[in-house]
């Protein structure tokens, strides 16, 4: 049970994709502890920022080319056990803002409402840690509540390379702020050692995300990761510790919600010995569905089934 | 000011049944500030031998001697608030709601609901409600908690409408089923038509974001609401504000478009309310707007946003 650390740098960091050709950056048991320190950022936004980018931040710029999206991405890490088939269980332990500083932008093509803002607009955000606020100078501060937007195993690796951008069956871009500290979440895996990535730091966001950005910045985080050979899912779920979070990712909502329907029926059929018709109507009365984010191509609805009714 | 509280017991003659009109001619009509009190019977087409047993005379009253028209909900009203002319804004605060009976139902049938295709049956279950626990159970393992709120209320649609179905939501209300629109909420309406003739029913026990199957836990409830008359306002379409969250709807057969119609709602208020240039509004709704699933389940279908009042406790 040891615990590792991983400061992204422009080494150990793979920018706007997820690829299961990648070497791996570091190496864990099962049952090992991994804090992540990530980055976040534009290379548009240093002349502004100045010394607040911090010099491994430069450094990826200055030695990496952005790929489909936008994300930086700490890893992969190879856990060893870990085979095709086992599923991966990640405990956040931890999540801390890093820096006291974060942005957001919005610009022309997407986003929730890109035909009413044709335009590029970033705003560089103060983070105010002790506090637990941040501010742009809008006139209202917005709490902080941090959480990784983007994280998750290798795909097939029959995919190839694939963008960032999209949420999926490994985990990517699900941008859920239910993942704070104490949930667990677990990923099917597609290849041996799993190889996890993680970036793509939110200091808040709203459920929707409608804009296309959170408040990006850079975080710790502290991940425990077990290997479970007596699990079998096809698309991530969660707990937290108080809800079970089944997710639907599609490109129209109405499917997504669906989606996430069907996983938490599944459920409540296969884990809680449920009649269909019966989880069918506690869906209905119980469970709470949520637009995850409406911005990465793929949308994303999030469950909450409260486990409190058990 | 002191008002008598008036009453409407839903029976056949005091309630719209699948329906609301723009012509219908008010129970009565209330000043602002003035408090109703509804006792609501669920939507029920006919009455089986399982039901039969359960069911007040009021609602075997309806379901053999009322006019069904168009939808399935029974709505109490219209009730004709006094002043009120198209284009103000009608506040409806909810002080009180209970459940009235010790049983509801749910239901599923084909072609209808979240999941048509895995469910191409009709299902219906009664639901024991147990009062004192503040819960409501039936032959699973489960219980779960009460949250009672009114699925469906309004106003009157335009005139040129005419009479439209209780099965949708729209710029009148309707069939909104926003399980935030519990005690202490206050729903704002767009007026069409003078005297606004505001209608409720469609008591729902409780209920999941989405109501994922087609109905909830569909119950009788007595409730408590107090209207107030805002001259002098605008709305396009319905919002809200709970004692935390002002409350954003958008209504479209597609959720895509819906979510798109809630964020620009809520980009408008904070324009017309709080002066926050819309571009700060677009990025205030990606970091703190929780948009949520209203429900899937009424042909036109519900995304509302959720806004904590709190952000704003500097600026108001």
């Amino acid at each position: 049970m040891s615990k590792h650390e991983l400061i992204a740098d422009h080494t150990n960091i793979h920018w706007g994709f997820y690829d299961a050709s990648l070497s791996p950056v570091l190496t864990i048991d099962d049952g090992d502890t991994v804090v992540f320190y990530t980055e976040s950022g534009r290379k548009d936004l240093v002349s502004i920022l100045e010394e607040k980018v911090s010099s491994q931040l430069r450094n990826i710029f200055l030695h990496h080319e952005q790929g489909f999206g936008a994300h930086i991405m700490t890893g992969p890490v190879f856990i060893n056990g870990a085979k095709e088939g086992d599923v991966l269980e990640v405990n956040i332990k931890d999540i801390q803002v890093r820096y006291d500083w974060g942005y957001n932008g919005f610009r022309p093509l997407v986003g929730g409402l890109p035909e009413d803002f044709p335009y590029s607009r970033v705003v560089v955000i103060d983070v105010d840690k002790d506090k637990g606020i941040a501010d742009w100078g809008a006139g209202v501060k917005v709490p902080i509540r941090p959480f990784f937007g983007n994280f998750g195993v290798a795909p097939p690796r029959s995919y190839g390379k694939v963008p960032s951008t999209p949420p999926a069956a490994w985990g990517g871009n699900t941008d859920n702020k239910e993942f704070v500290p104490g949930t667990k979440i677990f990923f099917p895996i597609f290849n041996d050692g799993a190889l996890f990535s993680i970036g793509d730091g939110h200091g808040c966001q709203g459920d929707g995300e409608a804009n296309i950005n959170g408040i990006e910045m850079g975080l710790v985080g502290t991940f425990e990761f077990k290997v479970r050979k007596d699990l079998t899912i096809n698309l991530p779920i969660a707990q937290t510790e108080t809800h079970h979070i089944f997710m639907g990712f599609d490109p129209i909502l109405d499917n997504a919600a669906k989606i996430a329907l069907r996983e938490t029926i599944d459920f409540l059929v296969n884990s809680k010995e449920m009649h269909p018709d019966d989880a069918y109507t506690l869906c209905s009365l119980a469970v709470d569905l949520r637009v995850t984010q409406i911005v990465n191509g793929f949308k994303g609805v999030h469950a909450m089934l409260p486990k409190s009714i058990f | 000011m002191e008002f008598g509280i008036h009453k409407i017991i839903a029976n056949s003659s005091s309630v719209q049944w699948g329906y609301y009109d723009p012509e219908a001619k008010p129970l009565f009509n209330v000043s602002s500030g003035e408090i109703v009190e509804v006792f609501t019977e669920p939507g029920m087409r006919e009455i089986d031998s399982e039901m039969k047993e359960m069911v007040s005379s009021e609602l075997l009253d309806i379901v053999e001697n009322g006019k069904r028209i168009l939808g399935g909900h029974i709505l109490n009203g219209p009730i004709g608030i006094k002043d009120a002319l198209a284009g103000d804004v009608l506040e409806v605060k909810m002080l009180e709601i209970r459940p009235r009976y010790n049983w509801g139902f749910n239901r599923f049938r084909p072609l209808y609901g979240g999941l048509p295709e895995d469910f191409p049956y009709e299902r219906r279950i009664v639901i024991d409600i147990d009062k004192e626990s503040n819960v409501c159970h039936w032959n699973t393992e489960v219980a779960i908690p009460l949250s009672p709120f009114f699925g469906n209320m309004g106003v009157a649609p335009p005139l040129k409408m005419g009479k439209v179905p209780s099965t949708v939501p729209g710029p009148w209300g309707g069939n909104m089923d926003n399980k935030e629109f519990t005690v202490g909420t206050s729903v704002f309406f767009p007026v069409f038509i003078d005297g606004a003739q505001f209608s409720i029913g469609d008591g729902h026990g409780c209920q999941g974001d989405g109501e994922s199957c087609l109905s909830a836990l569909e119950c009788g409830l007595v409730g408590k609401v107090q209207f107030f008359l805002h001259k002098n306002s605008n709305l396009d379409i319905p919002m809200a504000e709970s004692s935390t969250d002002f409350i954003f709807m958008g209504f479209d057969p597609i959720l895509d478009n819906a979510v798109k119609d809630v964020i620009r709602e809520t980009i408008k208020f904070l324009d017309e309310r709080f002066q926050i240039p819309k571009d700060d509004a677009y990025t205030l709704c990606s970091l703190s707007l929780n948009l949520r699933v209203t429900q899937i389940v009424n042909g036109t279908k519900g995304v509302h946003g959720l806004l904590s009042k709190s952000l704003f406790k500097d600026l108001t």
